[in-house]
């Protein structure tokens, strides 16, 4: 039988890799503005769980995605979760998968459902041999599923494990190595991971293999301040900063350009914000694509 | 420690702060401590549940709120997210059991009516969310009628409708509730009544709409939602009253759009 590797070979992430521009997350609030502007978007973004029955989120995503291309970035599919996957889940994300098309399908190495409840939220592995062999099984269930190579996200982390056996660079590597998964690498999760565990953002994004890079999230962090400390948050609800821009240039000569999105999740501010700062990554990336023409020249 | 089992005392920490799983190590110990403590580290996950979860719900279900103040629903919302939490990652059915939860919450127990307010909004949530699937039109009944015989016809009720019973008059404390105006209209009845009010929720197109139905209507409807052919269902409902319309009946729900298109059967 062919490795999981082999049944789903990754996509090659060259620069003429069709949506290879910056895409922005699709949020409810700015449904009417994106249909009625058509804003000059590489393409959108949506939660898959978002959409899932019917009505009228799905009645605007259909409309939306007549003018553009989507990714589906799920968050619910638990792919480091030790009791397995959810068929129900899985059946569900699979028909949107056959109605709209995504060009990409991505979710996290994170955990979510124990064999009794599903949490709301992201949660953090143990970097060890058996977390790794889990989320290998389960992403090949999934690309199995799916019948494609899905895309892994590294998440931000607000807590580390004494039983860690590995960085978590090497944990993704790995996996994607060993499923043919690819990797999506979010900066601003890794640059929010250093400052909480103190470990240096650039030298993370160096040992990334830049061939597995299939695309690059940007979102706006918050702090919270604890005594003389502060603990940064993955809150999607800001500007992205200036260091998180830094970082981005720098994983782009790392990587090469692929696809970018910008993410925004609370405090959804008017569309222009976004495509101002769709517009800063556009420019970074142009910026890096003239620097290779000019290197080869 | 194997996965399976770090992952269950995980949940335990958020799910119960104070818990410390019997015959092991704390979750915390597990977790490298450093100048910010532990436990303000793991904050950020019982917030992300707890916090995030409880508010979108109070979103979802704003007659709690509205009834006993932000700080009563959110207390509410997050000991029901404690004892009952999410069971799959489609967070749009999570919910189904917070209607009983609040029948035995002690401070509610003066607000009897909330655990009918919060199906009738629950309801209103699933019928926004429901599969898009297709509503029998007045042609299409016609046609229905003439290919069957009369006592084998059957409405299917489209996936976005359902029905409730209660002793609160709930239509209208919903409306009241949610009204701007409130204050200066007059407050409905609180107190149990002896008739029962039914309501039926629906999404005729995008938006879900609710409206209350006469107790024939109510019985006719809920016998066709469990499949009684309509014959069947009418002459349950011709028991209790003589002078039911039918035709006005069928001619209300039609334009309500409630009945479903029977999918062909493919091997037809």
């Amino acid at each position: 039988m062919p490795s999981a590797a082999d049944r789903h070979p990754r996509p090659v992430y060259s620069a003429d890799y069709l949506p290879n521009l910056v895409g922005i997350g699709l949020r409810g609030p700015h449904y009417r503005d994106i249909l009625e502007q058509k804003p000059d978007l590489g393409w959108l973004e949506v939660h898959p769980e978002n959409y899932f029955g019917g009505g009228i989120h799905r009645h605007f995503l259909s409309q939306i995605r007549a003018d553009y291309e989507i990714s589906f970035h799920a968050v619910g599919m638990s792919l480091g979760s030790a009791h397995g996957l959810d068929p129900d889940h899985l059946h569900k994300i699979k028909e949107l998968i056959d109605i709209f098309e995504p060009f990409q399908l991505s979710d996290h190495a994170s955990w979510s459902a124990t064999g009794n409840a599903h949490l709301n939220d992201l949660l953090p592995l143990p970097y060890t041999q058996e977390t790794l062999e889990t989320l290998q099984q389960n992403i090949s269930i999934a690309q199995d599923y799916f019948a494609r190579p899905i895309l892994v996200e590294n998440p931000s982390t607000y807590v580390s494990f004494h039983a860690d056996e590995m960085p978590e660079y090497e944990l993704l590597n790995r996996l994607a190595e060993t499923t043919g998964c690819g990797l999506l690498l979010d900066c601003n999760n890794i640059f929010v991971q250093a400052h909480n565990h103190g470990f240096d953002p650039y030298h993370y994004i160096s040992q990334i293999k830049p061939q597995y890079v299939g695309e690059i999230h940007l979102a706006g962090y918050s702090e919270r301040v604890i005594g003389t400390e502060t603990l940064l948050i993955d809150t999607h609800s800001k500007r992205i900063k200036p260091e998180v821009w830094e970082l981005y240039g720098h994983a782009l000569r790392h990587i090469g350009t692929v696809p970018t999105l910008i993410e925004w999740d609370l405090d959804l501010p008017p569309l222009s914000v976004l495509m101002e700062e769709a517009k800063t990554a556009s420019e970074i990336m142009q910026h890096r694509t003239n620097t290779l023409t000019e290197d080869r020249l | 420690m194997k996965l399976a089992l770090f992952q269950q005392h995980f949940q335990e920490e958020l799910l119960t702060p104070s818990a410390a799983p019997a015959g092991g190590p704390g979750f915390r110990d597990l977790c490298i401590a450093d100048n910010i403590p532990v436990s303000e580290r793991l904050r950020v996950y019982q917030d992300n549940i707890l916090h995030g979860l409880s508010a979108k719900m109070s979103e979802r279900l704003p007659v709690i709120a509205a009834l006993g103040g932000d700080d009563f629903a959110l207390c509410l919302l997050r000991q029901y997210i404690c004892q009952s939490p999410p069971q799959s990652g489609c967070l749009a059915d999570y919910g189904r059991t917070l209607p009983d939860f609040i029948a035995g919450y002690a401070p509610a127990a003066a607000l009897p009516y909330l655990p009918d307010l919060v199906k009738l909004e629950l309801e209103i949530c699933a019928a926004e969310q429901a599969a898009d699937d297709l509503p029998l039109s007045h042609s299409d009944l016609d046609m229905l009628q003439q290919n069957a015989e009369s006592e084998l016809v059957y409405l299917p009720l489209r996936t976005s409708v359902s029905l409730l019973s209660s002793p609160y008059q709930i239509y209208e404390l919903r409306a009241y509730l949610l009204s701007s105006a409130q204050g200066t209209e007059v407050q409905p009845s609180i107190v149990p009544s002896t008739k029962d009010t039914y309501v039926l929720i629906y999404r005729p197109f995008l938006k879900a709409e609710y409206c209350t139905l006469s107790p024939e209507e109510y019985f006719l409807l809920h016998a066709l939602k469990e499949g009684v052919c309509l014959n069947d269902a009418l002459s349950k409902v011709l028991v209790a009253t003589l002078d039911f319309d039918l035709a006005s009946f069928l001619s209300a729900n039609l334009n309500r759009r409630i009945f479903a298109r029977a999918v062909p059967n493919s091997e037809e």
